[in-house]
């Protein structure tokens, strides 16, 4: 069996199976007069069938076996990945508190060295990202008009 | 209106300095993304969407067509110099431009792929022009019963072509339409799904859905793949193809263009699978066939015509009936919703400046287009040599603020990120996003037209096959859906180009 194809197929299946679940509360109807949980049922049942195939056939798939054979992760940066994310993350949270141009700055000195650790010296990336941060304040702010949270900012004001 | 009259209209939109300011804007971040690998149209349609909030509606989809289009040039400027395809759609262009580059012939491939494009994409606007009119006129007729047979009938298709296993596309497709569900019926008035979520209850937002699946998994994707490779030194002397370059062109631009039009029409196509055609249709006809992978001409010519002249023909099922045809056309769709468009068959009636606008700026921006790319080139190619490491900080950047802007609120954001890492895992174990993007834009949609269709027939379903129309396109999704059982050379068609297309 295919462990990435039957995890892929599992999930879908767990998604179609709370779907279910979380339609039947919802009143059903019938076909000629379906009400609000009408569809999500029908879809999360569709769904369930189909994972159920795929788990079938996930099962059936020969996982390919020999030493040449990439695992799943390989080739791909998972370290990188993980922080790029992870950044993105505490930036959505971080927005409010401190504020665009605080903010932003962190996160793209942040995603910078991520990028290239070797690359960039510290006070250069911060430098650099100060910069972007302005630069997109005011692309942002004044020509797009959006709004902005001022955050740590406002104290200097 | 007539046509000649409707055509001066939508000029007067599309030539006026908000509908010029925007075609330029597209076409120009088009021919920019086209030309940097890692990032293509959808992706950066689905990016540009909040800023496109500000914009009128027409100038909003003048932009956005400018981005599909321009990226089709653009893309082949990367094709023939470094044999990396800017984007999907120009990767045929590799086979024979790079190695017309490599033979010294890299200005001619350049200058062949440019004006072909140029030809194409104004034969495929005319083509929208001519074709798009009646059609809406046939689309006036459509009640819900119609529309839900059409989206229907789209979906079908997008799956059965879709790159890679078909029923996970239909498994995408049916979680896409169960995204769709989250949030407050509106046949109802309740909530569902919601849990209390305030965010929620307003439905999952096509923005944060849409950037994360494309534009962050894109980015996260390519993160350490895209390396600088050497860009072809070539001191071409002029961008004008010879005499003898234009003879061999000619058929194939033409045939290029006509093949391009009417297969973008077509759901689940867009603009990818018609070059591998008209690369396959071009060797065939040749005198050559032997010659094509070696540079031969007519294998860049064809390809790139049709890659155009596909995206006008792409956008015919969206402006007269409002049926997105593929993933870039649903992002579009996903503009007019944002902007309070209500796309279908109305469209042409009720806001003629968008259709005729779109259609009018596809010559303006062609024109620019050939006027940035090949003057510019040399603008382009030093471009390629921006690491990438500087440039995805940016995109993300883009795509925080952009998600905010909508709306304001963090926890978009947060979904944003969520559906780029399953964008990302999704990719991994290929499963194609384009079909939950097109159930999660049209899921309202078709739930609404079939519960509509439902109330006014009482309950009867064989409403769907006693009207004329509905009873058509319920038929052609009967003949698709059997239809690999019964002519696998049709499927083996569509098949090979999908192998290709990875």
């Amino acid at each position: 069996m295919k462990k990435s194809e039957l995890i892929g197929a599992l999930f879908l299946f767990v998604f179609g199976g709370i779907g279910c679940f979380e339609a039947l509360k919802l009143e059903i109807g019938t076909i000629s007069n379906p009400k609000t949980g009408f569809f999500p049922f029908l879809l999360a049942v569709g769904l369930l069938l189909i994972s159920g195939v795929l788990i079938i056939k996930s099962l059936s798939m020969r996982e390919e076996k020999s030493d040449d054979t990439p695992g799943f992760w390989e080739g791909v940066p998972l370290k990188k990945i993980l922080l790029v994310v992870g950044g993105m993350v505490l930036y959505g949270f971080l927005l409010e508190p401190l504020g665009y141009l605080i903010a932003t700055t962190l996160l793209i000195a942040f995603l910078f060295k991520v990028a290239r650790p070797q690359r960039w010296r510290w006070l250069s990336v911060f430098v650099w990202s100060a910069g972007i941060s302005i630069i997109t304040y005011v692309l942002f702010k004044v020509w797009l008009q959006v709004q902005f949270p001022v955050g740590l900012l406002a104290a200097l004001i | 209106m007539g046509l000649w009259d409707s055509i001066l209209y939508g000029l007067s939109v599309s030539l006026s300095p908000e509908g010029l300011l925007a075609c330029f804007s597209g076409v120009l971040i088009g021919t920019l993304i086209g030309v940097l690998p890692g990032i293509g149209p959808v992706a950066t349609m689905s990016i540009l969407l909040p800023i496109s909030f500000k914009m009128s509606p027409a100038s909003a989809t003048i932009m956005m067509a400018g981005v599909f289009y321009g990226a089709m040039y653009g893309g082949s400027t990367t094709s023939i110099l470094v044999n990396i395809p800017g984007e999907t759609a120009s990767v045929v262009t590799c086979l024979d431009g790079y190695a017309m580059a490599r033979k010294g012939r890299a200005g001619a491939a350049l200058g062949i792929s440019a004006f072909g494009s140029f030809i194409a994409g104004t034969m495929g606007v005319m083509g929208l022009a001519l074709v798009a009119p009646p059609l809406a006129e046939t689309a006036l007729r459509f009640g819900p019963t119609e529309i839900f047979c059409v989206l229907l009938l789209g979906f079908a298709m997008i799956t059965y072509l879709a790159r890679g296993s078909t029923l996970k596309a239909i498994a995408m497709g049916i979680v896409g339409f169960m995204l769709a569900t989250v949030g407050i019926d509106s046949l109802s008035g309740t909530a569902r799904f919601a849990y209390g979520s305030i965010t929620l209850m307003d439905g999952l937002g096509l923005v944060p859905v849409v950037m994360g699946l494309f534009g962050v998994s894109e980015v996260l994707w390519n993160i350490d793949k895209v390396t600088n490779r050497d860009i072809f030194k070539t001191t071409f002397q002029g961008l004008l193809p010879s005499g003898r370059d234009w003879k061999d062109s000619a058929g194939p631009i033409a045939r290029g263009g006509i093949l391009g039009f009417f297969l973008g029409i077509l759901p689940g196509v867009g603009a990818i699978i018609p070059p591998f055609i008209s690369y396959a249709l071009e060797k065939k006809l040749s005198k050559h066939p032997e010659r094509f992978g070696t540079g031969e001409i007519a294998g860049v010519a064809g390809p790139e015509s049709a890659n155009n002249a596909a995206t006008a023909g792409s956008m015919i099922p969206l402006l007269t009936l409002g049926i997105p045809p593929n993933a870039v056309m649903a992002v579009l769709l996903g503009v007019f919703l944002i902007h309070g468009v209500p796309p279908g068959p109305n469209l042409m009636q009720e806001h003629p400046e968008i259709f005729w606008g779109v259609i009018t700026s596809m010559y303006a921006g062609n024109v620019m287009l050939i006027i940035l790319n090949l003057p510019l080139i040399g603008i382009w190619v030093k471009l390629l040599k921006i690491p990438y490491e500087i440039l995805f900080p940016m995109i993300l950047l883009f795509c925080l603020i952009g998600v905010y802007s909508v709306s304001n609120n963090i926890w978009e954001i947060t979904i944003m990120i969520i559906f780029g890492v399953v964008g990302f895992l999704m990719k991994k174990i290929n499963y194609e996003p384009a079909p939950l993007i097109l159930s999660l834009v049209l899921g309202r949609m078709a739930e609404e037209s079939l519960r509509q269709a439902l109330v006014i027939s009482k309950g009867d379903l064989g409403v769907f096959f006693q009207r004329p129309i509905s009873r058509m396109l319920l038929i052609f999704f009967l003949i698709l859906v059997f239809a690999p059982l019964i002519s696998p050379p049709v499927k083996r068609i569509f098949q090979k180009s999908k192998q290709h297309g990875d």
